[in-house]
């Protein structure tokens, strides 16, 4: 009861209203506008709400988050260029629809149900958190650390197509995030005997840098700047119509929430295993599949969206972030001096009651601006390219710079800027790099608690694995990297292909 | 006989993947060196050492390094076999852009401590707006004249967030 009255307070407080809607109004943009990203506009805001009250700061990143994800299906569908990659597959059915005339109708299937996957997630995530706090309460440092290793060997995993590169992408990322002076024992390392490298690598900037320049670097340097728009002509879609796929949109809505909730997997991810679901499924689609089934869009838009949801239980019960937004806004909290974790709802119930709040309000916005502004949005997706990127760029600096005031940070967003472009080119996921720049201290310091721990005990190695769920974690971490490993991918074909001769 | 690293101009996609490799090969062995003499310097227990983490780092990197190194070798005799040059995924990039927008944001860094940030960010929209080609000089001289206005009132007077 006192959890509803806590989420009420904050839905009816006029100034967390209009900060979710001044944050949804810019993720409705960001998520649209193929070339600006969410990550790259929460990676902003963190800078910019620095100086703010913490549950202000939560409602605008909140805002964005919950609509950006969404409108990535606007472009997606419009101009067939996903504003987000979690709205890849958006693009086979929503395109081919708006190219026969009925943009409209597939907007309003993507609206409908990015609002019920989202409040789906954030339903889950209230019931959850609890409970999962709760047996998170036991784990000991050498558990957090296996989860954080497990946390960026899956991300390793599924963001790039090698998995090699995906794990130095976030070796590197460790390593950034062991400059400075050591928490343990007090020693300056790998600074190299630059000053101002001593207080360490401030994530804001390597945050702006990794989204918002090597973006704007990545744009400049394609061959195509500019898109033709798709129409939209309102024409008359029932919403009892649209809502027949609401039971199933339960089943997506369970998918992406599942997928959310595991670290680094996230919004492609889910969409793409609830699109695959729905072709299993749904055995007759209005139209086949990849030639403007709503299906299709319902699959992809529930599932992603319900994955903001579910990305914010680990995030919020073991601070492990389950993708590269999550991470950002692991930073949000960082930045304000919160320290999410087990004890983190009973310490600080008010921020879960905000981040709740703002995910219903955000939602509400989604649908609002949804049918109001997203048809009318497509003149601004048109803007030109040349016009949008020297404006981000200008941003990127002044976020970069203001959260310690020194000119030395826009260096660092800079150099990060050109590391993350030359990582995207070369096929390097920035994704791992993010988590492991956010995880990298509580990987090192726990890591050396576990061992100092582990050291005074009798038998080292069972103090270090012998509880059962350090077992399971180091289980898993060593299946998901001999799962990648190509020799032993090899190993297992062969012995199927012996097995079937 | 070895392979050409260049053709046209462009990368080869399995070349590149062996120099990365070995880049990190040489990047791994220095961390790994770099971790042991440190540690040595700083006098404390392994389990306490700052130095232990980079040191675990060092080895999953080099480890890392032989599997890109594999993986760019059987990259370049697939494209050998197929009698194939593969393009890598640097083959559709306008390198000249990129470069000159780089040097355009570096040259921007520059100005802000020499003329403040209201003229350097209007020198610096002016100068990237024309080289991406826009043309409407009406267009340029507002955003160029409004856009540092506004976030200066927006963001310095208004959010109280601190500029250059």
């Amino acid at each position: 009861m006192n959890e509803i009255l806590g989420i009420a307070a904050y839905m009816l407080d006029i100034r967390f209203v209009l900060l979710v809607f001044a944050g949804s109004v810019a993720g409705l943009f960001v998520g649209a506008i193929p070339g600006l990203s969410v990550s790259m506009a929460t990676a902003l805001l963190v800078s910019i709400t620095y100086s703010w009250q913490t549950t202000d700061a939560l409602a605008t990143v909140m805002g964005v988050y919950v609509v950006g994800v969404f409108s990535g299906a606007i472009s997606a569908i419009l101009i067939n260029i996903p504003g987000a990659p979690s709205s890849v597959v958006t693009t086979l059915d929503g395109f081919p629809l708006a190219k026969r005339g009925e943009a409209y109708k597939a907007l309003k299937y993507a609206i409908i149900y990015s609002f019920i996957g989202t409040l789906f997630g954030f339903i889950v995530l209230w019931l959850l958190a609890k409970p999962i706090s709760n047996v998170a309460l036991n784990f000991t440092p050498m558990d957090y650390f296996l989860l954080a290793l497990f946390g960026l060997s899956t991300v390793g995993s599924l963001t790039t197509k090698s998995f090699a590169k995906g794990l130095i992408s976030a070796c590197l990322g460790l390593l950034f995030s062991l400059v400075g002076i050591d928490s343990v024992m007090g020693t300056a390392r790998l600074n190299f005997g630059i000053q101002n490298l001593q207080a360490g690598i401030n994530i804001v900037p390597a945050l702006v840098g990794l989204f918002g320049f090597a973006e704007v670097l990545t744009v400049i340097s394609g061959s195509s700047m500019d898109a033709e728009v798709s129409k939209v002509t309102r024409t008359v879609v029932k919403t009892k119509e649209v809502l027949k796929q609401f039971t199933i949109s339960l089943y997506y809505a369970t998918i992406g929430t599942f997928v959310g909730a595991l670290p680094g997997a996230g919004g492609p991810v889910a969409a793409f295993l609830a699109y695959s679901e729905a072709k299993r499924v749904v055995k007759h689609p209005s139209v086949p599949f990849g030639e403007g089934a709503v299906e299709g869009i319902v699959a992809s838009e529930t599932a992603n969206n319900a994955c903001i949801g579910g990305a914010m239980i680990p995030l919020l019960t073991l601070a492990i972030p389950g993708d590269a937004v999550t991470a950002i806004i692991l930073s949000v909290f960082y930045v304000h001096g919160l320290r999410p974790g087990p004890m983190f709802i009973k310490t600080n119930p008010q921020m879960f009651h905000a981040i709740l709040a703002g995910g219903f309000v955000g939602s509400i916005f989604l649908l609002l601006l949804g049918f109001l502004a997203a048809p009318r949005i497509s003149k601004i997706i048109a803007v030109p390219k040349r016009i949008l990127l020297p404006l981000v760029t200008v941003l990127c600096v002044i976020g970069s710079f203001a959260v310690n005031n020194r000119m030395f940070d826009v260096g660092l967003m800079f150099f990060f800027g050109i590391l993350g472009f030359v990582m995207r080119r070369r096929e390097y996921s920035v994704a791992p790099m993010t988590l492991a720049i956010v995880l990298g201290g509580m990987m090192d310091s726990n890591f050396r608690r576990a061992i100092s721990l582990a050291s005074s005990e009798d038998h080292f190695y069972t103090a270090l694995f012998g509880r059962p769920l350090t077992l399971t974690l180091t289980l898993l971490t060593v299946l998901t990297l001999l799962s990648n490993s190509k020799g032993v991918k090899r190993l297992f074909c062969s012995m199927f292909a012996r097995k079937r001769a | 006989m070895k392979r050409n690293l260049w053709m046209n101009g462009k990368k080869l996609n399995a070349n590149g993947t062996c120099l990365e490799g070995l880049f990190f090969l040489v990047a791994s062995t220095a961390l790994f060196v770099y971790s042991l003499y440190f540690h040595a310097d700083s006098g404390s227990q392994w389990k306490q050492s700052p130095y232990l983490f980079p040191l675990v780092i060092a080895v999953f990197l080099f480890l890392l390094s032989l599997s890109l190194l594999r993986e760019g070798r059987q990259e370049g005799s697939a494209n050998r076999a197929d009698g194939e040059v593969a393009q890598g995924p640097v083959a559709d990039i306008s390198w000249k852009k990129t470069a000159v927008v780089t040097l355009l944001v570096f040259a921007y860094m520059q100005g802000i401590g020499l003329v403040g940030f209201i003229l350097a960010t209007f020198l610096f929209l002016v100068a990237t707006f024309l080289y991406l080609k826009e043309r409407r000089l009406w267009l340029i001289a507002l955003l160029s004249i409004s856009f540092p206005l506004v976030v200066y009132v927006l963001f310095g007077m208004l959010l109280h967030v601190m500029l250059p």
